[in-house]
């Protein structure tokens, strides 16, 4: 942590970072030390991206900025709660050139122009990677018993 | 917890102003271009208009007319010229060279050639006077509409700069999730956005694709992908372009050829070509002959969209006249990528999972008799269901497969879409999101 850098604090209030569609994820942040050091705005976002062999997606589920300038809308150092209900898709994903993430994003905006970055990343759904994908009779899972 | 900090970093910035100098420079470019050539061509045009200067109509005779030539840096330019009279009640005025409305120069001598064939000399013409100088007399002046149409181009580099540095400037220090909320918004206001909630089924491809056709033994036929007809169609279509242009070269150097001055180096470049056109009419015509033979392929489905962990039921129809030693319908699975390296697109499939749901081996089938078969199918449970965005897909299909006595191998792919398992039917109907549609509600 550098000394013209705010303490942030972002956090979901269940433990287990693992969810079933339909659930509520509550959490909050706060953002400690931030007067005097040109923050002018912060962003918090509940959203999907896709990682791997494609280029990135992105799927913004919850949204909302806070400006902190030129009057400050609130106090960010006292704890900002969120609760938003997940959704039945797109679950986490895990396979070979196409991954689906979930996580809770809050961006710091500084006058500069500079960004700074806070995640948290949590799992929808209880889809196996790729190579664990049960199988039936004749059936392969490609990448764990693949056959020539 | 993980913690990013400075994500923009300075190569970032310069990447910014990068593209912004890049849209700026077309945008400017467009603009010196546009602007010179409404000041020197369109404007001129536009103020040469007998109507636009204040001249009168009148008619006038043809006394004479000549080519007169222009001396250039790579010859001579020629312009038809006409010497008219202005006839004001039967008689004829002082005879005037012109050559307004006969054209501009040209490097080429018959083009003002041709254009004095269109005169006669003695015959009267309707013209233009100027009551100011009556020694001006104008024949007229077509208008020209190809300074409009190229025109379109520097408006069209305009319109790309300004909207290429537009969206630059839209997306300076804007965060990619603002972006994605801002697109599905109308209004830039941030209260707008605030506070969104999600869809109940995102990133999902809609059904209705699949369901819009009954079947008839089942409830739903699955479109095919890739229709055989069509790709038989694209063939052609390429097929006919290559040997059409094949044949042009091939004629020209026949007629060289005839006259004894055949130009063998061209020949020599043609003769490769002429064998791809070949082999490309080979190929049409052992793709529609299995088309033909082969038959068409049905696919039904008892309900659609599947869910992980369900069950389903299917019933194959094969038409054709053919002795099958195998035919077999796989469920697949695979992810598909799409990405950009370089300036190219590339696009990468790769196979999750491949299951035999259907085999059947050495049977016959007689043209009006089809092969039918009714089977069921489950998908496998906690499998990832349908997922489309913009570059990344997780796609299921059906893969009919077979080889003949006769014909060559065929393979037929019907998508087929998997549900979530946690999702109700009532959810089925809502409209999937992806990055360019990000769903927000106010």
């Amino acid at each position: 942590m550098r000394a013209n850098e705010p303490d942030i604090d972002l956090r979901l209030d269940r433990s287990k970072r693992e969810f079933e569609p339909g659930e509520l994820l509550t959490g909050s942040f706060r953002v400690l030390r931030w007067q005097n050091l040109g923050l002018s705005a912060v962003e918090l976002s509940v959203l999907w991206h896709t990682a791997g062999k494609g280029d990135e997606d992105i799927g913004v589920l919850h949204f909302f900025r806070v400006p902190l300038e030129p009057v400050p809308e609130t106090d960010i150092a006292n704890p900002q709660l969120f609760k938003v209900k997940l959704p039945a898709s797109p679950l986490s994903y895990d396979g070979f050139i196409v991954k689906v993430r979930w996580l809770v994003r809050l961006r710091l905006f500084y006058l500069g122009g500079r960004e700074q970055a806070c995640e948290v990343a949590f799992r929808l759904g209880s889809v196996p990677t790729a190579q664990g994908l049960s199988t039936g009779d004749g059936a392969v899972a490609i990448g764990e018993t693949a056959q020539p | 917890m993980k913690k990013r900090g400075q994500r923009r970093t300075a190569s970032d910035r310069v990447g910014r102003w990068g593209e912004l100098f890049f849209y700026l420079f077309f945008f400017i470019a467009g603009g010196l271009v546009l602007g010179w050539h409404v000041a020197w061509v369109m404007l001129p045009d536009w103020k040469a208009l007998p109507a636009a200067e204040g001249l009168r109509p009148a008619t006038c005779r043809l006394i004479d007319k000549r080519i007169s030539p222009r001396e250039t840096l790579k010859g001579y330019d020629y312009r038809a010229e006409l010497r008219l009279a202005p006839v004001e009640g039967g008689n004829a005025g002082n005879p005037e060279w012109t050559h307004d409305g006969t054209g501009e120069y040209s490097p080429n001598r018959d083009d003002a050639q041709r254009t004095l064939e269109r005169y006669e000399i003695g015959q009267n013409y309707a013209c233009w006077i100027d009551p100011t100088d009556p020694s001006r007399i104008l024949l007229g002046r077509d208008y020209r509409w190809w300074p409009w149409l190229v025109a379109l181009i520097p408006t069209s580099l305009m319109v790309f700069g300004a909207i290429g540095a537009a969206r630059t400037v839209r997306q300076w220090n804007a965060s990619s999730e603002w972006q994605a909320v801002s697109q599905q918004m109308s209004s830039f206001d941030i209260r707008a956005v605030q506070p969104v909630t999600g869809p109940t089924l995102d990133a999902v491809p809609s059904v209705d694709r699949v369901i819009d056709s009954p079947g008839v033994r089942l409830a739903h036929r699955l479109p095919i992908d890739g229709s055989p007809n069509w790709r038989l169609a694209a063939m052609a279509a390429v097929c006919l372009c290559w040997n059409g242009l094949v044949v042009v070269f091939v004629e020209r150097l026949l007629v060289q050829y005839l006259n004894g001055t055949a130009n063998w180096l061209i020949a020599a470049i043609v003769i490769p070509f002429t064998i791809a056109g070949v082999w490309l009419i080979v190929l049409l015509v052992r793709e529609a002959w299995s088309v033909v033979g082969i038959g068409t392929t049905q696919l039904e489905i008892s309900h659609h969209p599947l869910q992980a962990g369900g069950q389903c039921d299917l019933f194959l129809i094969q038409s054709g006249q053919m002795t099958v030693k195998q035919l077999t319908v796989s469920l697949i699975c695979e992810e598909r990528a799409v990405y950009r390296e370089g300036t190219d697109t590339r696009e990468w499939v790769e196979p999750v999972y491949r299951e035999c749901v259907l085999r059947e081996r050495n049977f016959t089938i007689e043209h009006g008799q089809p092969f039918e078969s009714q089977f069921s199918m489950g998908i496998p449970a906690q499998s990832m269901h349908s997922f489309r965005s913009r570059h990344n897909e997780v796609r299921w299909l059906l893969e009919v497969c077979g080889t003949t006595h006769r014909w060559p191998e065929f393979q037929r792919r019907f998508p087929i879409y998997v549900y979530p398992e946690a999702t109700t039917p009532t959810d089925y109907k809502s409209p999937a999101y992806s990055h360019d549609e990000p769903r927000v509600e106010a």
